[in-house]
């Protein structure tokens, strides 16, 4: 190194020993600090969701819910789709929090079950969280305004057209302010709306003409007395509040009486589908005489005991120059994406939601308040149950309007049921559609039929309409006898009397009752009850029988030949109503109609026969 | 005076060349910690081939495993197809027992070298059932040509 | 044992350690990589200020570009599905992973400025006059080919950052007139940022313009070499052309040396950036979400300030000229007054004017990082 001597300087010499050390020291330092990382590492590879999971690096023999295990394999679905987190990461802060190259923490309980609302569809879904979230979503007409994969247009709001027939400016008015006050149990939201704007969408409405009303008989004369008696026997309370007491399928009669004209109520009665095509009322067949004596009750019997409607104070003529304005305040608003005008629903004019499960809670605006909200689900629960809330100073006001009986609880269950829309689609072999499968109802006269009588409004059918009448039809061909039915159609008896709600007297025709009695019976049966022919027991199996029947407790429930109490339906007679294997078949079979609550009764199949044998042959009732 | 600088100088250069030295082992040894990926994106080792049933037939191939899976009266045997030369797939030989396509290493029916290059007979691998009845193959452990599973 | 242990060493070096100066100047001349040098030099190169070691530093990261890189290309996979994944192994579980791509992300940054930095001083002392002319053209392909590498790797780690920086960035291609959205999609073999421009971008950044950018650099040390070595001002002792009888040094060890220091000390520098500084990675790149604002690399936000302004005349135009104008310098301003001084009496408009450009370019480039959020709306406090 002789010739490094020509460097006449320390300075060098010791610049290339010190950044020679340096390199050395940093790299061994770097191979150090290194060494801490796992040498081998585990993954769950499930390239079909994107996971590679490390989580068992720490997390041994991972623990799941009892039942869900052998549904929910790690091997097939890893972990994070599930629990979220980072599934690549090998430190637990880096695996469990936020970063900036991750988004997605651990999931909240909330967002857990948003997981597993994306391969669960339907309201169905066996995610309690997500079920009630997407009832809700219905119920509360959230598709109105937004498209939401798997929520159905609400068809719940009335229709408008001829508004000025039915109603006064007035209600209308004060409706608009605040419904709440005219109806505590109502269903459309509250708008936040300033008296200038109600008074341009009352000019609108006021503007939009309805079907003609039918004109009163002036041959006849309403009689109030005979219309309660008529509201009463056509059992019009299985749908209405009448005096605080009924259903609620459609609106609390004291309101609708003293807010509706005779005439339109009139109109309404004899000639419902013309007036308003899409409401749930069935179509009555009424006489005249009885529709305008219900009109008299109406008008004679809600008024307030004031003689002034609660709205006298918002009377007053309507401007039609606002109309204009009216139209497009209507819009803007979405009020026809519940409401048909014209048979036609507007469009939904707030944003589709179908991917709102991506957003991050980081990326949504704050709260006027700064409020820190820990997920999306939250975030979402804050909107729905105070729109305001997102506000900023100077900004746009929320247009979102204010739902009505909406707890923090349902509120928490819509926003989760929100954010299991992800765009990212799984693989379909693992959705499952929890909806029941697509309802196809007959056409022609049987179709026209049910659609007069709204059949589906009380009664359900695989899965598909209303739940006032407890039991479904599904099966009701192999359950009833066929000239039993056309006699029910025509005049409705009770068979249970433990139930408020009874079938109205709708004023089938015998030829409709045909009609409805024959599809019943062909097109409803059920794989799981033969057809048998009617018992012809000995007086031995009888009595063997009659001792079961005794033995078994059925008097707790039923009653027959004058014992027992009324719980279930009465089986006197029950041979006119039932067929023999249906009552065999549920007597061993208890899971047949899991509604009518026979669980618990499983019978051998001789003891079925000889009860049902008992049960049929009890007689019939003398008329009185 | 002179003397000491150059003692000084030629220490310094030392240190630095033994830095150097130092830091060369190290990148070298870094390269080879590097180059060893510690994780595995390859098909899993547990590969499920199915329920029992699907081996009634005597012997069946399992291609994605590369097994033959036999089911005899003690049970279920699996055997690899990987010839012990140098890795090829072995095929079912004409008038039985197996033979490699690429230097003619020949097997007996139960996988005895008969011929060839081959230096072993063809191993065997672990099989397991897991709860759902499936039978899961462990091709990361291998086992004597005799073990059997049971099955019901 | 000794003598044939030198045996050895002399048949791969040719020769032995030098001893004395003849030695030395035969050790230059017959070593593959130091004859880029003369086997002696002027004195006066070796100071700090002939030349800020920014070339060397240049050379120095190229190489540790090159070396990490290779390293990287082990695990990384060009394909959107995989990209970003990879990025994640070397987070997590490649030994060294996060130390390689650290190391290879802060030495790309640095080289773009360190190129700079080179051109500017290059600039200043007027080298581009006389037989440099052509290699300041090729110092201009370097520098190009340096931001050109920068903006291909830029994509490679499939992040929200590479993704819309990338699109942001072609898209002022597409600003071109005429040829524009051609370019673009030659650029990103699609209609838009995907799995073809992906790869396009991968071969790019891994092996073209690594090669073209070796070969301009052999030709451009090459040059300097046969041009005289550093320019010197002409009135510094023995400066100018070296005329007969000035003392010149041998290039070993003095000048050997202190490239080899320079070396280290770059090398430490980027270890204790790459230990304690971490790459930045976003989430993965998701073309449905674009982050507000969408910024190109910081080396590309001056230009993309100007394209706020106009699209072609900001984006297209200005940084077109700005590089056509620099290639044709050395043709246009040939005067040979001043040369090797950093602020030569006789070159005031031409230093005020660099100067000007200079700032100029400081000036976008520092509002386009600092002082733009979201809806590239200025903001008066840095992000």
């Amino acid at each position: 190194m002789s010739s490094n001597s020509a460097l006449q300087s320390d300075r060098l010499h010791w610049a290339f020993a010190l950044t020679a050390l340096a390199c050395a020291l940093l790299f061994g330092y770097a191979v150090v600090v290194d060494a801490g990382r796992p040498a081998q590492v585990q993954q769950r590879l499930v390239p079909a969701l994107g996971a590679v999971d490390r989580c068992e690096l720490c997390h041994e023999n991972p623990k799941h819910h009892a039942g869900l295990d052998d549904a929910h394999p790690p091997e097939r679905f890893g972990c994070t789709v599930c629990h979220g987190g980072q599934g690549f990461a090998t430190r637990k802060e880096a695996a469990h929090l936020v970063s900036m190259d991750w988004e997605r923490p651990l999931f909240s309980p909330a967002e857990q079950a948003a997981a597993c609302g994306r391969c669960h569809l339907g309201a169905q879904a066996p995610v309690p969280q997500v079920a009630k979230g997407r009832q809700l979503l219905a119920d509360k007409g959230c598709a109105g305004c937004h498209a939401i994969p798997g929520v159905p247009r609400p068809d719940f709001a009335p229709e408008l057209d001829g508004l000025r027939d039915a109603v006064s400016p007035g209600f209308v008015r004060a409706w608009l302010a605040d419904p709440g006050k005219l109806q505590a149990s109502h269903r459309m939201p509250t708008f936040r709306l300033n008296s200038e704007e109600i008074e341009a969408l009352v000019a609108y409405l006021w503007s939009v003409p309805g079907p003609a009303l039918a004109p009163l008989p002036a041959d006849l004369t309403g009689d109030g007395e005979r219309g309660k008696k008529a509201v009463a026997t056509r059992r019009c309370a299985t749908c209405h509040k009448i005096d605080g007491r009924g259903g609620d399928v459609g609106p609390d009669l004291a309101l609708a009486g003293m807010k509706l004209q005779p005439a339109w109520i009139f109109t309404l009665l004899v000639d419902t589908h013309r007036l308003r095509p899409h409401t749930r009322m069935p179509g009555f067949r009424l006489a005249p005489q009885e529709a305008l004596d219900i009109a008299t009750y109406a008008g004679e019997e809600w008024l307030a005991d004031s003689g002034e409607p609660p709205w006298k104070a918002y009377e007053a003529p309507v401007e039609p120059t606002k109309a204009v304005q009216g139209k497009k305040l209507f819009a803007d608003l979405g009020c026809a994406g519940c409401h048909r005008v014209a048979g036609q629903l507007g469009a939904q004019i707030a944003p589709a939601l179908d991917r709102l499960g991506d957003r991050h809670v980081v990326d949504l605006p704050h709260t006027a308040t700064g409020e820190a909200l820990p997920d999306l689900p939250s975030w979402v629960a804050r909107k729905v149950q105070l729109p305001t809330a997102f506000d900023q100073k100077g900004g746009a006001p929320a247009r979102m309007p204010t739902l009505p009986g909406l707890t923090a609880a349902d509120a928490l269950a819509v926003g989760t049921a929100l954010a299991s829309l992800r765009a990212v689609p799984l693989p379909a072999t693992l959705l499952r559609d929890h909806d029941p499968p697509e309802l196809r109802l007959p056409a022609g006269q049987t179709g026209r039929l049910i659609d007069r009588f709204r059949c589906l409004v009380c009664h359900s059918i695989g899965g598909h309409g209303g739940d006032v009448a407890r039991i479904a039809l599904d099966g009701a061909g192999a359950r009833l006898n066929r000239a039993w039915l056309e006699d029910f159609l025509q005049s409705p008896v009770t068979v249970r009397m433990d139930q408020a709600e009874r079938m109205p007297i709708l004023g089938m025709t015998a030829a409709e009752a045909q009609q409805l009695a024959a599809w019943l019976q062909g097109a409803l049966g059920d794989d799981r009850v033969p057809l048998a022919e009617p018992a012809t027991a000995s007086a031995e199996a009888m009595s063997h029988g009659a001792n079961l029947y005794a033995q078994l407790g059925c008097p707790t429930c039923h009653m027959a030949a004058g014992a027992g109490t009324m719980k279930g339906p009465t089986l006197d007679g029950s041979a006119r109503r039932l067929q023999p294997g249906y009552v065999q078949t549920l007597l061993s079979q208890p899971a047949l109609v899991p509604a009518n609550r026979h669980a618990g009764i499983q019978l051998s199949a001789e003891q079925a026969a000889a009860v049902a044998a008992y049960v049929l042959g009890l007689p019939a009732p003398q008329a009185p | 005076m002179e003397q000491q600088n150059t003692s000084r100088r030629k220490f310094l250069g030392q240190i630095g060349g033994a830095a150097l030295v130092a830091l060369s082992a190290e990148a070298a040894w870094a390269s080879l910690r590097f180059a060893k990926a510690p994780v595995s994106y390859g098909p899993s080792q547990r590969r499920n081939l199915g329920q029992v049933g699907r081996f009634a037939g005597g012997r069946v191939y399992v291609d994605d495993a590369g097994l033959f899976v036999r089911h005899d009266p003690k049970g279920l045997s699996a055997m690899s197809s990987t010839c012990t030369h140098l890795g090829c797939t072995v095929r079912e030989a004409a008038g039985g027992g197996f033979v490699c396509p690429c230097h003619g290493s020949t097997y007996d029916d139960q996988g005895h070298v008969t011929g060839g290059p081959a230096p072993r007979d063809l191993s065997f691998v672990r099989l397991i059932r897991d709860a759902r009845g499936n039978v899961i193959a462990d091709l990361a452990q291998t086992v004597a040509g005799d073990t059997r599973l049971q099955v019901g | 044992m000794g003598k044939w242990l030198q045996g050895i060493w002399k048949s791969v070096w040719r020769i032995g350690w030098p001893q004395d100066e003849r030695s030395a100047v035969k050790a230059m001349l017959s070593s593959l990589v130091l004859h880029v040098h003369a086997p002696k030099i002027r004195p006066e190169s070796l100071k700090f200020r002939a030349s800020w070691a920014a070339g060397l530093i240049s050379l120095v990261l190229a190489l540790q570009l090159t070396a990490t890189g290779i390293y990287l290309m082990f695990y990384y996979i060009p394909h959107p599905d995989a990209a970003w994944r990879t990025m994640k192994d070397l987070a997590f579980v490649v030994p060294l992973g996060t130390l390689t791509r650290n190391a290879h992300r802060w030495a790309a940054h640095a080289m773009v400025a360190m190129v700079t930095l080179h051109m500017v001083r290059v600039y200043l002392v007027s080298g581009y006059k006389g037989a440099r002319q052509a290699n300041w053209v090729a110092g201009v392909g370097l520098w190009f080919l340096t931001l050109a590498l920068s903006f291909t790797g830029y994509l490679l780690p499939w992040d929200q950052l590479a993704y819309w920086a990338v699109t942001v960035g072609s898209n002022m291609a597409a600003a071109v007139p005429f040829v524009g959205d051609d370019f673009r999609q030659l650029i990103l073999g699609d209609r838009s940022v995907g799995e073809s421009a992906l790869l396009r971008f991968y071969v790019l950044h891994c092996v073209a313009l690594p090669a073209i950018l070796f070969l301009v650099v052999g030709f451009h040390l090459f040059r300097v070499r046969k041009d005289g070595g550093l320019v010197v001002s002409e009135n510094a002792p023995g400066g100018g052309r070296g005329e007969e009888g000035h003392k010149l040094v041998p290039a070993w060890p003095h000048l050997v040396y202190r490239e080899l220091i320079v070396a280290l000390a770059a090398t430490a520098v980027l270890l204790a950036l790459a230990l304690w500084l971490q790459a930045p990675l976003e989430p993965e790149a998701d073309p449905s979400r674009t982050p507000n604002p969408a910024k190109a690399p910081w080396y590309f936000l001056g230009v993309q300030e100007l394209a706020h302004y106009s699209a072609f005349w900001g984006g297209v135009f200005v940084p077109a000229a700005t590089v056509l104008g620099l290639c044709l310098l050395p043709y246009m301003d040939t005067h040979a007054l001043g040369v090797g001084q950093y602020l030569p009496k006789e070159r005031r408009i031409a230093q005020a004017l660099f100067g000007l450009l200079l700032l100029f370019m400081a000036v976008t480039t520092v509002i386009g990082t600092l002082f733009r959020g979201p809806g590239w709306a200025l903001m008066w406090w840095p992000q």
